[in-house]
């Protein structure tokens, strides 16, 4: 309608093109940047943990607090559609744990991670996890205030999964290939294929193969995470 | 699925523009990129849903979908890419930067003129 006298006659003679430019994610991207800035001014590393359902995130997180618990106070920001398991199991293993139930939608967005904030005690924690809903494409494109984007990869999934879901590997801060006790028993996963394809998406950074019924891998993935946590720490000290 | 929310947030966009004296807005460009994570055709689909009952009812939706582009870090040229490689063309470099292919956004606005005297 005429925004000038409220007439409903408009016509295409002599339209008007005029360029803008306005992100159709600028809501959520501002929510996530407020998130990461309070983490950032108390110190606290936050990955976003993404794979594909039964890949194995809570496992990882499991083994992941009993190794970084006695030094570090850890917390988990659990997505999924339906239950309230994880977040037990997260419980379970000793840290702090906010369940997030979306109900029908296929992952997190910057608004539910603010609400499970303000629910922990974020001056206390050094490490937050949000497991994000099992899907390798939603997620991929809700950036929720995270410092550091952590991919799982199943090897019991196919090594092309990087080629399949660029949105999601491109964005990977770590590669983490998971269940590699299977490999034994799979013929059909080629590790150094599963990190060509990832390499193509002009993604530096390494596959790292994991387990977490046996621990292979985990003691190089803590000090990664030790890295960064130094590094939110230290740009805190020189804010 | 998500795109229902991106077309939450075009409205949020399009609320945000100043009105033009004279003129109403017929028509919008959005544009996609294949490393946006947004399904064109989904999007095309939403919006009508979306703005049925909102003052935009009228306004037509065109998409504009991207290409991938991309910027060598290592020889400097440009050159264009796949969504699953992308490599640079002429060196193979894996050092490279995404320049154009990850847009999810709304790019012009079509005013058509009133026509009554």
């Amino acid at each position: 309608m005429c925004e000038t006298c409220g007439c409903g006659v408009t016509t295409d003679k002599n339209p008007l093109a005029v360029e803008v430019l306005h992100n159709l994610t600028a809501a959520n991207d501002a929510e996530a940047a407020h998130n990461r800035e309070h983490l950032s001014r108390q110190g606290t590393l936050c990955l976003n943990l993404m794979s594909s359902p039964g890949a194995g995130k809570t496992a990882l997180l499991q083994q992941l607090i009993a190794r970084l618990q006695p030094q570090f106070k850890v917390a988990v920001i659990e997505g999924d559609l339906e239950t309230e398991n994880d977040a037990e199991r997260i419980r379970d293993a000793g840290a702090l744990a906010y369940q997030i139930n979306t109900g029908t939608a296929c992952h997190l967005d910057a608004k539910q991670v603010h609400h499970a904030m303000h629910h922990l005690p974020l001056d206390a924690i050094d490490i937050l996890f949000i497991e994000n809903v099992g899907n390798l494409v939603c997620p991929a494109s809700f950036d929720l205030g995270q410092h550091k984007n952590l991919v799982l990869l199943a090897c019991t999934e196919g090594d092309d999964k990087p080629a399949k879901y660029p949105v999601m590997f491109r964005a990977a801060d770590e590669v983490l290939i998971s269940k590699v006790d299977l490999l034994p028993v799979l013929d059909d996963f080629d590790l150094q294929r599963a990190c060509i394809y990832l390499k193509q998406l002009a993604n530096p950074v390494t596959c790292l193969p994991i387990s977490a019924k046996t621990g292979a891998g985990l003691d190089s993935l803590v000090e990664t995470l030790n890295q960064w946590l130094a590094d939110i720490r230290e740009s805190k000290a020189s804010a | 699925m998500h795109e229902f929310s991106l077309c939450q947030g075009l409205i949020q966009a399009l609320r945000a523009q100043e009105p033009l004296a004279q003129r109403s807005l017929l028509g919008i460009e959005v544009t996609i990129g294949p490393l946006s994570g947004v399904e064109p055709e989904l999007l095309r689909h939403a919006y009508p849903l979306v703005v049925q009952n909102t003052e935009f009812a009228q306004v037509r939706l065109s998409l504009n979908q991207s290409s991938i582009q991309v910027q060598c870090l290592d020889c400097k040229q440009r050159s264009s890419a796949q969504v699953n490689d992308l490599r640079c063309r002429h060196c193979h470099s894996i050092h490279t930067m995404l320049t154009a292919g990850n847009e999810c956004a709304l790019t012009h606005l079509y005013y058509g003129e009133h026509d009554h005297v």
